[in-house]
């Protein structure tokens, strides 16, 4: 009769605990049609509803992986590095695209070497992976400015995967870019508008600004010379134009220095943007 | 006031349909609990429920009580207007068009309406007359919009004779275009057009102000501080004063459709309670 009762009871738990997991994977399916409607905000009250602690391990990556995709989609970054993270080796093909992205965001924090290392501690399933992995690292390299571990890593660019080949010929000419960058000193710029107001910045690179710094030096000038010759050097009209002259032209001498730092600054941050921009194309045609 | 008005309007209409499967999903909607009810809605969706439409309608309440007014127009956009009874296709109609208005895109309310007429004709209701008749206000197309009032009260048996639309004050709006065009070349005059007389003289002392500079330097010997101080503010008055001008136009005209919107409601609000 115990025996039975046993037997009885194993059944119960049994059946009890495939309902639950067919439950929890028509949440997830649910889950996913959701983020594929771009419902993310639905999307995520359904995954944070699962209850994980009765889940399998496949089906607990495929809930943080999801995550992951979600916090992607709505620029959560961190929460999304958290969620991808938590994928494990259960799931060797969500785990790959998972510590991908978990890379890929970290270099869009700017977190270069947290990056760097994710890529380097993972062991790629296939060439195509190796190769993806190859052009991500290079990425994060030219990110971090390290233009040697970069040429080391672009000896391995080759036009095998239509895929990855396109993004390595962008590499590449992102290398060049920053290779060939002119490095423009914020001491010349401000010699230059001593010399002439608003050459500096004419030197920076911001030649609009230049111009239109140089003509309200030239009106102001004009106006404080004409105080000088018809009104003397003690005159309110000498003293109120030269006072507005003195500031503008101390502060374009000023502000030139600024702005070859901020043209730099500005250039920089356009070739990071299509380097990312070039890392994330690869991952989306690779992995989608 | 008016977005209130039109939200609450109508809200639980489809509530009345008898459907089971809804049960949980109305209830979570009833409580407030709007994201979750959406969820609900959007998952007999998923399973394969056949009642589509009725379903896109109350996830499209969800959406427009959390004042989400764009996401609930698309969600009635995967809907099947063509499908299903007269009286679901013309609370499809209907929603899309007042979730357009809500959502300030007018021309898309008027299209959803004009739609509802040509395909579902039979159907009438004073909810989707007064929406066109609102709509036709803000696309300030105030002719069509009168025509549809008179219209309206004479459907409608509303015991009213006054036209508001025959006020001088609505009879034509300001222009704000013009009110730039005239503020270039009699400063002041713009803002006046539009109805602030007040701004209209401030502007026009400040720029008479800087002509004035400009010749006193000039007949003084000064070029530079004619040419540059005098004419340079000038220049930026008149085009400052001109942009101020067009601006108070469109504000003027928003408080009359605001106004002319008030009144409309008045008038026809106890047909819509009856």
């Amino acid at each position: 009769m115990l025996i039975w009762r046993l037997i009885f009871l194993f059944l119960l738990v049994g059946i009890d605990l495939t309902l639950q997991g067919q439950s929890i994977s028509h949440e997830l399916k649910f889950a996913r049609y959701l983020l594929g409607k771009s419902n993310y905000e639905e999307s995520t009250y359904v995954l944070k509803n699962i209850d994980s602690l009765h889940a399998s391990a496949e089906q607990r990556d495929s809930l943080h992986y999801l995550l992951g995709n979600l916090y992607y989609n709505q620029k959560n970054l961190r929460a999304s590095i958290r969620n991808f993270d938590l994928v494990s080796s259960f799931s060797p093909r969500l785990r790959s695209e998972a510590i991908f992205f978990s890379s890929f965001n970290h270099a869009y924090e700017k977190h270069y070497s947290i990056a760097r290392r994710k890529l380097l501690n993972y062991s790629p399933r296939d060439s195509t992976e190796s190769q993806l992995r190859n052009l991500e690292l290079a990425g994060v390299s030219l990110l971090q400015r390290d233009l040697k571990t970069y040429d080391s890593l672009a000896v391995f660019f080759k036009p095998v995967n239509y895929a990855i080949d396109l993004q390595e010929k962008k590499m590449q000419e992102h290398f060049a870019r920053i290779s060939h960058q002119k490095k423009k000193s914020p001491v010349v710029a401000a010699a230059l508008s001593t010399i002439l107001p608003g050459a500096g910045k004419f030197y920076a690179g911001n030649k609009g600004q230049a111009v239109y710094t140089l003509l309200i030096s030239a009106v102001l000038g004009l106006q404080t010379l004409e105080g000088y010759h018809k009104d003397g050097p003690n005159s309110f009209r000498f003293i109120a134009y030269g006072t507005l002259f003195t500031s503008l032209y101390i502060g374009t001498i000023w502000g030139s220095t600024f702005t070859v730092k901020m043209k730099r600054d500005q250039l920089n941050e356009t070739i990071n943007d299509q380097i990312l921009f070039d890392m994330h194309i690869p991952l989306r045609t690779v992995f989608h | 006031m008016i977005k209130f008005y039109l939200t609450c309007t109508f809200l639980c209409a489809p509530f009345f349909i008898r459907a089971q499967e809804t049960k949980k999903a109305d209830s979570l909607f009833f409580a407030g609990q709007y994201l979750q009810a959406n969820v609900e809605y959007e998952r007999l969706l998923f399973n394969g429920s056949k009642s589509i439409n009725v379903l896109l309608l109350k996830k499209s309440y969800c959406l427009k009580a959390e004042a989400k007014y764009d996401l609930a127009y698309n969600t009635l956009a995967r809907g099947n207007f063509f499908v299903g009874d007269d009286s679901t296709q013309f609370k499809l109609y209907y929603e899309s068009a007042l979730n357009a208005f809500l959502g300030e895109k007018y021309d898309l309310a008027l299209s959803k309406i004009q739609e509802s007429h040509y395909y579902i004709p039979a159907i009438s209701h004073p909810m989707i007359d007064l929406l066109e008749i609102l709509t036709l206000n803000h696309l300030q197309k105030l002719k069509d919009a009168e025509a549809k009032f008179i219209t309206f009260k004479t459907k409608y048996h509303v015991d009213d004779s006054t036209n508001f639309y025959m006020a001088k004050r609505f009879k034509k709006l300001k222009n704000p275009d013009k009110a730039e065009s005239i503020s270039h070349l009699l400063p002041g005059v713009g803002q006046m057009y539009a109805g602030y007389a007040g701004r209209g003289v401030t502007s026009l002392l400040l720029q008479t102000g800087m002509i004035a500079f400009t010749a006193y330097s000039f007949f003084n010997g000064y070029y530079f501080s004619g040419a540059f101080t005098g004419v340079g503010l000038f220049y930026m008055f008149n085009n400052g004063g001109a942009r101020h001008a067009q601006y108070l136009a469109e504000k003027k005209n928003k408080a009359l459709i605001e106004e002319l919107d008030t009144l409309v409601k008045k008038t026809v609000s106890t047909t819509i309670k009856k």
